[in-house]
């Protein structure tokens, strides 16, 4: 397992998953001759997280992971911020803020802390919030293994 | 004996089937490779692909399949005893649809992580994608038709039902407008509104809504039917509004009441010990439907189920991390499909009953057993949770809540698949005005569920129920029949050995074309001028779809070994079977191909 994990939650209205047995399967509207108006809304509406996660990616070192998580995927998402917080000594309180926090709009989740929610900040932004939030020695070996001739 | 017991013992046989079984199939039959770069790492988007820790993944995707259809099959599917129910969900799971969820993952994934009937027009023949839009049309109609009655019964039979399920409405609305105005964490207030819907539940205890004085005044022959009436209304309605508006905030509700409804029945029996009152083989009445091929068809979702190709396909396949992944999302992903199915048994054979003549009275005829399939679940549930304290009352209305809000979700989506559907087939007999109008694509695919879901016949313990059941289950077998057909293709022509996949897919059509031919005959004697070209029209694909896999098996095993690796440019590029016009279309549209032009890598291989 890294190390060091990064989540991005979807945000509320732009959702990746659903429940019941047809709610999967939209995914077969997406590759005939018409697009469902539905599905194509939902994707456009992905498209802002979608930057972000490619620009979070890129800038960051490959052993640190960066998931996109949907906010009912709670059987996932609530033992994992536990899991990161508990491995970076983060104590009991704050690690209970973080739970409640963590299925905020588009928030994002370093180690199991939230560091930015209430909406999606700009690609940049979020690498620097990321950053920012990281163990510096996570970030600083990245940049080393960046260095020409490397 | 001790319902329990078998609850172990079924999750046991699931967890050897898991470790062996899927292990060998991972190595020998579908040849996954660590290294192989996954099209949600070669396409990376953010959006369609995106690669995702297997855990994550699992829960996207077992969210996505879980619903109703597990509980509904297993329930009427007793009626054989609960030994043949059991054994064909154990063994379906394990053999059949932990082989069909696994493959349609690992094929497609193969293939740029196309669909399942994209996939078909490439790897079997381009007729094939004909063929799957309209094995997919009768599906949805069926799953339309037959949810739409399984909430009409539920709401007749719990009155106390009606103020929750309808309150939820609006109040999944507020939810999700309160989280998206205010841009809150949604765990909160979601959890506030399963309070709110279980105060509602009590609310709705005390004051049952009964139309049957209104369905009468309208000229109903039975109050179900006015229920049906209006859930299809609401369906269309709801079919043309936002996803995130409604349906989203539903399901968070749903999710919730999901986990909570799987850890009543556990927890339930762990504390009640029940025991299992239903004969293991129950000697059914002359003249019932006989356990060959009906139990195969009876019980789709829960042993094999062709709605999770459409998943695994398509949706799931664009976001595997590493290609040995598909093993634990589909394979595991199909057992959690099998132990909702598992529960459903348990629920109408330990909990529904005290003592074996209070069963038989419940399961006296299959009309009666297929009519009354999910009161009987809904008694269950409700007699495990008045094991953990809560009063029986109540908790038949909690159960009927949980149940009825799955099934009102899958039609949800079901009408807007179905309006998809109905306008990609128009298009292709060159109905231009139908496959460009919504709302009138939108009125036949409610029209015809409608219409099904409205024959006379039985009153509501539900002989057209139970046949139109035995449609859908069919229908999907022929969907899974169709996946299978893909897999064994995409195996044959890598030179591994078929034989996992082919023996399902043998067993699977030969079940259904049975139940069809016997059906057919049924229906014509009866003069059941409807239910009877219809499945004449299902019998006509399924012997459409066994000549085409016939060919294409064949076809295969006289082509040249496929390549390990999908070496195409892009995930929507390449045509892959379709016609030359749906390219163009398709080139036009945005499917993350802007950003796979990118990021496209020309070696597979990490």
């Amino acid at each position: 397992m890294a190390r060091h994990r990064v989540l991005l939650i979807r945000p509320w209205d732009a959702p990746g998953a659903g429940s019941g047995c047809c709610t999967g399967a939209a995914g077969v509207c997406v590759e005939g001759r018409h697009e469902d108006p539905a599905s194509a809304r939902q994707r456009a509406d992905q498209r802002p997280l979608g930057e972000v996660y490619r620009t979070v990616r890129a800038g960051l070192p490959a052993e640190i992971a960066v998931e996109i998580v949907d906010p009912r995927n709670t059987l996932f998402l609530l033992p994992a911020i536990v899991r990161d917080g508990r491995r970076h000594r983060r104590p009991w309180r704050t690690l209970l803020r973080d739970l409640v926090r963590a299925t905020g709009y588009a928030a994002i989740i370093v180690d199991g802390r939230v560091v930015s929610e209430s909406g999606l900040p700009p690609a940049e932004q979020a690498l620097r919030i990321v950053r920012q939030a990281l163990d510096p020695s996570a970030v600083l070996s990245h940049r080393s293994s960046r260095r020409p001739g490397r | 004996m001790p319902a329990i017991v078998v609850v172990i013992a079924v999750m046991a046989m699931f967890a050897l089937g898991y470790r062996y079984y899927s292990r060998y199939l991972a190595d020998r039959v579908y040849g996954l490779d660590p290294t192989y770069v996954t099209p949600a790492h070669r396409f990376a988007d953010g959006v369609d692909f995106v690669p995702t820790n297997k855990h994550v993944l699992f829960g996207h995707h077992f969210t996505s399949i879980a619903g109703a259809a597990p509980i509904v099959g297993p329930a009427i599917a007793v009626f054989w005893g609960w030994g043949p129910a059991l054994a064909w969900v154990v063994f379906g799971t394990i053999f059949a649809a932990g082989v069909h969820d696994f493959g349609a993952l690992a094929v497609s994934v193969r293939h740029r992580a196309r669909n399942i009937g994209t996939l078909a027009a490439d790897v079997i023949s381009k007729r094939a994608r004909t063929l799957f839009l309209l094995i997919i049309f009768f599906l949805l109609t069926l799953v339309n038709a037959v949810f739409a009655v399984v909430i009409g019964n539920l709401l007749v039979a719990y009155p106390g039902a009606v103020i929750p399920i309808f309150v939820e409405i609006p109040l999944a609305i507020a939810i999700g407008q309160y989280i998206y105005r205010t841009r809150s964490a949604a765990l909160v207030p979601s959890l506030i509104g399963v309070a709110a819907l279980y105060f509602l539940i009590w609310v709705g205890n005390l004051y049952p809504v009964e139309i049957t004085g209104l369905a009468d005044a309208l000229g109903f022959e039975r109050t179900r039917d006015l229920w049906v009436v209006i859930l299809f209304v609401y369906a269309f309605i709801a079919s043309r509004l936002p996803v995130w508006l409604l349906l989203q905030p539903r399901d968070y509700i749903n999710s919730h009441q999901l986990f909570i409804a799987i850890a009543v029945i556990f927890a339930g029996v762990l504390v009640g010990m029940d025991r299992i009152v239903a004969p293991m083989f129950n000697d059914v009445p002359a003249g019932s439907p006989s356990i060959f091929p009906f139990l195969f068809i009876t019980v789709a979702c829960g042993a094999i189920s062709g709605f999770h190709s459409l998943v695994a396909s398509g949706t799931t396949s664009k976001q595997l991390d590493k290609e040995t992944d598909a093993r634990y999302v589909g394979y595991a992903g199909a057992i959690g499909e099998g132990s909702l199915a598992l529960g459903s048994i348990i629920a109408v054979t330990a909990g529904v009953a005290a003592t074996r003549a209070e069963w038989e009275g419940l399961y006296a005829s299959y009309a009666e057993a297929s009519g009354g399939a999910t009161r009987n679940f809904v008694n269950g549930i409700a007699s495990f949770a008045t094991n953990l304290g809560i009063e029986f009352q109540l908790a038949t209305v909690f159960a009927a809540v949980v149940v009825i809000s799955f099934a009102a979700t899958t039609m949800d989506t079901g009408v807007r698949l179905q309006r998809y559907i109905v306008q990609e087939i128009a298009e292709l007999v060159g109905w231009r005005r139908l496959s460009r109008h919504l709302t009138l694509a939108g009125l036949v695919a409610v029209a015809a569920p409608l219409t099904l879901a409205l024959l006379p016949g039985g009153g509501d313990a539900g002989y057209t129920f139970g046949v139109l059941w035995r449609l859908f289950g069919t229908t999907n077998q022929l969907t899974a029949g169709l996946a299978l057909a893909v897999i064994a293709v995409w195996v044959l022509r890598r030179r591994r050995n078929p034989v996992a996949v082919i023996v399902p897919l043998v067993f699977l059509l030969v079940m259904t074309t049975w139940a069809l031919v016997v059906q057919l005959r049924e229906f014509v004697v009866a003069d059941e001028w409807v239910l009877a070209p219809l499945d004449a029209v299902i019998f006509v694909l399924a012997l459409w779809l066994i000549v085409e896999a016939v060919l294409a098996l064949r076809r295969a095993s006289g082509q040249p070994v496929e390549p390990e690796t999908d070496s195409g440019p892009g995930p929507d590029s390449g045509g892959a079977g379709a016609a030359d016009s749906e390219s163009a279309d398709e080139s036009q549209r945005a499917v993350g191909a802007e950003s796979a032009a990118g990021t496209g890598a020309t070696d597979d291989r990490r």
